[in-house]
């Protein structure tokens, strides 16, 4: 019964201990939580977009100029083209690309073979995007 | 590139089934950015890239599925390992084996929410022999809820998914911790009562 006891008290101890740690943790992360979700209200980039059930269902519309900032290496032509709502052969004809695997081929594999450098190529698919979508642009290709 | 990049090219380039595969991988135990993977396909699903409800069907069979195979592992194994280790005879362990079957519904469901806290969790439900219709319940229920809220907060913000990864994770880290606090708490207070 003495054993049974002690090893009782020994458990909840440990327990007790296991409590108190993990209490100090969870108040470290909130307060780093806290701090976080201040930083992001500070640099207003909130971006909370109106949710609609409609959405969910149909799709969004495409993206507009001002937003080709977001194009990154591991994109593929055919995603970046979808987000753009670009002609399935602006970036190729534009780009000169011959690989064959396009349009399902990510940026940063196509400027790894073609042996470009990666930011410079992501500037150039900007611009073909952007050449697209200002209509005014003497590099655009006509819209369909 | 990083290992969030790489996956999210494999999405764009296999859809669905590179979100199974890498979402199984995860909920096994593979310490993959499960939740920054999320905010990214509902950012896709967003832009029309990808089907929100069958991206979460894949999601939440995906999760169950690696649940399972930790459960269905140490249901199996565990007691030969514990045996192995020695674990059977420490007091410590037969303690906590008796709490954890007795939170185990709660325990499963929390821990969903909770990251990587979730592998270990299937390990010990198994390991703990809790009863396969309460962690299947328990499992699928949540694991419907939680990346319903993660694909629903990539959805709401978009293009803009980035400037919330760091603050999903930490969130998950919070729930893991209270979790792990939750369950101290409980396990404590009937170790109390049983010395008082």
């Amino acid at each position: 019964m003495t054993t049974s006891n002690s090893s009782e008290n020994d458990f909840r101890k440990r327990i007790g201990y296991a409590l108190i740690v993990a209490a100090v943790l969870l108040l470290v992360l909130m307060v780093f939580f806290f701090w976080q979700v201040r930083s992001l209200r500070h640099n207003q980039s909130l971006h909370m977009r109106e949710f609609r059930l409609s959405h969910l269902l149909e799709g969004r519309t495409p993206l507009p100029v001002s937003e080709t900032g977001i194009i990154r290496a591991w994109m593929t032509f055919e995603y970046v083209n979808r987000i753009f709502a670009l002609p399935p052969e602006h970036l190729r004809t534009t780009l000169a690309i011959t690989d064959a695997r396009y349009p399902r081929l990510t940026l940063a594999d196509y400027a790894k073979e073609e042996k470009v450098d990666q930011a410079v190529f992501l500037t150039k698919v900007a611009d073909a995007v952007r050449s697209y979508l200002t209509p005014t642009s003497s590099t655009s290709t006509p819209r369909p | 590139m990083n290992i969030l990049s790489l996956l999210l090219s494999y999405v764009l380039l296999y859809k669905y089934v590179a979100i199974g595969f890498a979402l199984y991988l995860s909920a096994i135990i593979v310490p993959l950015p499960a939740n920054a993977m999320m905010l990214a396909m509902g950012a896709f699903a967003s832009q029309g890239y990808l089907d929100f409800w069958f991206t979460l069907m894949v999601a939440v069979v995906a999760f169950t599925l690696g649940d399972l195979t930790d459960y269905g592992l140490t249901r199996r194994y565990g007691e030969r390992v514990t045996r192995l280790l020695r674990l059977d005879k420490a007091k410590f362990y037969q303690h906590l084996q008796k709490e954890l079957r007795t939170d185990a519904a709660i325990t499963v469901f929390l821990t969903r929410f909770a990251g990587s806290l979730s592998s270990i969790t299937n390990f010990l439900a198994g390991l703990v022999g809790v009863p396969f219709q309460t962690f299947f319940a328990m499992d699928l229920i949540a694991n419907i809820i939680e990346p319903l809220g993660a694909l629903g907060l990539g959805f709401v913000v978009g293009d803009y998914w980035g400037d919330y990864s760091n603050q999903l994770e930490l969130l998950t880290s919070i729930i893991a911790v209270s979790v792990i606090l939750f369950i101290l708490a409980r396990i404590y207070q009937r170790a109390a009562r049983r010395t008082e």
